[in-house]
């Protein structure tokens, strides 16, 4: 199967499970009298699961692609790396769903896999940009770009973790609660520089390929963070559009490694 | 060679990979840094025109894939001569 019919069928299959989380969350209490809900747990851990470990197994064969020393080949092995330890940390939380068929705890030994594979992730999209700054292609205005990220990253985690590290709960529950949500805003500055970098590759193959990946990392990155923010408050009712958003940012990292292996295999 | 005519058939070879507006941009730019001023341009300033860009594609689409893309503007340049 190539890599375009991959993608063509991968983009059908995360905007079907999608929109029955969404469906999900608006129908609110009264799927659960149907019994739907396991299923749709089932489903959704499975999706998350599968697109994760597609997004790390194609990054690490694109990354073959280029040349050993190719800055890009390091970029890309780093990020299958974090990739593959995010499929790890949904692995785990998939073997709680799917085959105990109970809610996965947290904190749980996902969650060491999470943590390791945010370094990965961060230190990918750092090569990334390094890469396109390399290549010769204009990348002005970034610096300034970046320092607004930063100062706004630290205005929007103060605001997210203050409440997060005043609230209640066990230490290591909370020490995540922080870290993740940290951990996202570092991620989402080089995310939104390199968005940024790729528009000016509108209509063509390279921006398809680094629009899918940075919509798939800020998507992550927003599941994470408002996962922590409504697990600290104690509110499950938005659990079905958290879901939703993960599987569309999970769905969007392999949709665009499997635009880099099409860009390569054409 | 019509330097007008060797950029147009440069970007509409390299437009798929990297829109229309990089596309140009990067032509008239690398154009621009390897002094190409003139109306017309000798075979030896559209090969170093295509190793100028051939360093900045490779780090998007890989040298096998950046080889065969230049493969195909040497041909249709050929084609035009």
């Amino acid at each position: 199967m190539s890599a375009r019919t991959l993608r063509q069928i991968l983009v059908v299959a995360i905007i079907v499970v999608s929109a029955m989380f969404v469906a999900k969350q608006l129908a609110g209490s009264a799927l659960s009298m149907v019994r739907i809900e396991p299923v749709l747990i089932v489903i959704g851990s499975l999706a998350k699961l599968l697109t994760l470990l597609l997004a790390a197994i194609v990054s690490a064969r694109v990354a073959g692609a280029f040349g050993r020393g190719d800055i890009t080949r390091r970029a890309w092995l780093l990020l299958a790396g974090g990739l593959g330890a995010l499929t790890c940390g949904q692995a785990v939380l998939s073997y709680y769903q799917v085959v105990q068929r109970i809610p996965s705890p947290f904190p749980s030994w996902a969650d060491v896999a999470f943590v390791l594979g945010y370094p990965l992730l961060i230190l990918a999209l750092l090569a990334f940009l390094r890469a396109f700054s390399a290549s010769g292609f204009p990348t002005d205005g970034q610096s300034g770009t970046a320092v607004m990220l930063i100062l706004t990253a630290m205005i929007l985690g103060a605001l997210v973790i203050s409440p997060i590290v005043t609230s209640p709960g066990a230490p290591l529950q909370k020490t995540l609660n922080v870290v993740y949500p940290i951990l996202d805003l570092i991620l989402a500055i080089p995310a939104v520089l390199l968005l940024r970098s790729s528009l000016r590759f509108r209509g063509g193959m390279v921006w398809k390929v680094w629009a899918a990946l940075m919509v798939g990392i800020l998507f992550t990155a927003a599941g994470d963070i408002l996962f922590a923010w409504f697990n600290v408050l104690g509110q499950t009712h938005l659990d079905a559009a958290i879901d939703a958003v993960y599987i569309l940012g999970n769905g969007c990292l392999a949709i665009g490694a499997l635009y880099q292996s099409e860009l390569l295999e054409s | 060679m019509e330097k007008a005519q060797v950029m147009q058939s440069i970007a509409v070879q390299i437009t798929p990979l990297l829109g229309q507006v990089m596309a140009n941009s990067s032509v008239r730019a690398q154009c621009e840094s390897l002094g190409i001023a003139g109306p017309e341009v000798t075979p030896e300033q559209v090969e170093a025109l295509l190793v100028k860009l051939a360093g900045a594609m490779h780090i998007f689409i890989g040298r096998e894939k950046t080889q065969r893309v230049m493969s195909g503007i040497r041909a249709s340049l050929g084609a035009h001569e």
